[in-house]
């Protein structure tokens, strides 16, 4: 029988780096909604496309396909809930060497480990894995990065959320775990 | 030090050009990387540059006007940026109702103008929509 998967909402996405001395990431719970759709680059847009903060990855040419991912956050979140200028965008390491997922005057560095925790319908916990590398769920390099922060704040009465939204490409295909 | 959620509730107002403004409907910040450059001018008509470099488009949507990008934005004539900083403040979603601000320190920028609607009897919203696509940096406090 094959297999069937009915995802319910998202527990939390944990965004970070692993090492010899362990795990380092965020867990970050307040999300709105996590999405991923495959992207086919055609045609004239393969050159635009294909580079990534000045960083041309191997293998992205005509038809090769990757994923672009959106994470909607309630407002942001913070490596330390004490201190709001610790958005962890700009404050956790993704790469074990210092580097953060949005360099404000550089190339952003790859991020290194990127779980989606999913529950299903009936409580199951199911993982994506963006940087699958086994044995882990985690670990491949240049294949994911941060390309774009958007902030909406509304004052209309009725707004549920005020959000910040990250999108991220990925060159690899997903993982379940 | 542990982690945690920051959420905001509300914007509390918007200053430049030693202005205030608390007429203020929405707030969007994009921050664009600098993956694709060459689209920057077919996306963002008029504004007719290649930058290399990573911005924010910042769009401010007002209850009618203000007068805080007055200096800023010229119907018949180029427009001057002079707004060097751009401070938009929020009302945290806390108890206390903490204030905390956004702080653009502009290098370089453009803006942008739309009217929606019409001033009329009975209608609901008369919006100006200022956007100002900026090179800089920004300050949370």
């Amino acid at each position: 029988m094959a297999l069937e998967v009915k995802y319910d909402k998202v527990s939390s996405v944990e965004i970070g780096f692993d090492d010899t001395a362990g795990a380092n990431y965020v867990e970050i719970t307040n999300v709105l909604y996590f999405a991923y759709r495959v992207v086919s680059i055609e045609g004239d847009m393969v050159t635009a496309l294909s580079m990534i903060n000045d960083y041309v990855p191997g293998g992205v040419h005509h038809s090769h396909k990757y994923l672009e991912m959106e994470l909607c956050l309630d407002t942001d979140w913070l490596t330390d809930s004490t201190d709001r200028t610790t958005r962890w965008a700009y404050t956790q390491d993704i790469d074990g060497a210092g580097g953060v997922a949005i360099d404000e005057d550089g190339a952003n560095p790859d991020i290194e480990y990127f779980l989606v925790n999913v529950r299903e319908y009936d409580g199951t916990a199911t993982t994506l894995c963006f940087t699958y590398d086994a044995p882990n769920n985690y670990g491949a390099t240049n294949v994911l990065w941060c390309t774009g922060e958007t902030s909406e704040i509304s004052n209309e009465d009725g707004t549920p959320h005020q959000t910040v939204t990250f999108r991220f490409i990925c060159l690899q295909d997903v993982v379940r775990a | 030090m542990a982690e945690g959620p920051i959420k905001l509730k509300s914007i509390a107002s918007v200053a430049a050009n030693a202005l205030t403004a608390t007429n203020v409907l929405s707030f969007r910040e994009e921050f664009m990387m600098n993956i694709i450059p060459q689209f920057i001018p077919n996306t963002y008509q008029g504004l007719g540059v290649l930058e290399k470099a990573k911005w924010r488009v910042l769009t401010f949507v007002f209850d009618s006007d203000t007068d805080v990008f007055d200096l800023d934005y010229f119907v018949a004539a180029a427009n001057i940026p002079v707004a060097t900083t751009i401070v938009v403040t929020f009302t945290v979603a806390d108890a206390a109702g903490t204030a905390e601000t956004w702080t653009y320190q502009i290098a370089k920028s453009w803006i942008q103008r739309k009217e929606y609607g019409r001033i009329e009897d009975g209608a609901s919203r008369n919006t100006f929509e200022y956007t100002v696509a900026m090179i800089g940096t920004k300050l949370i406090a």
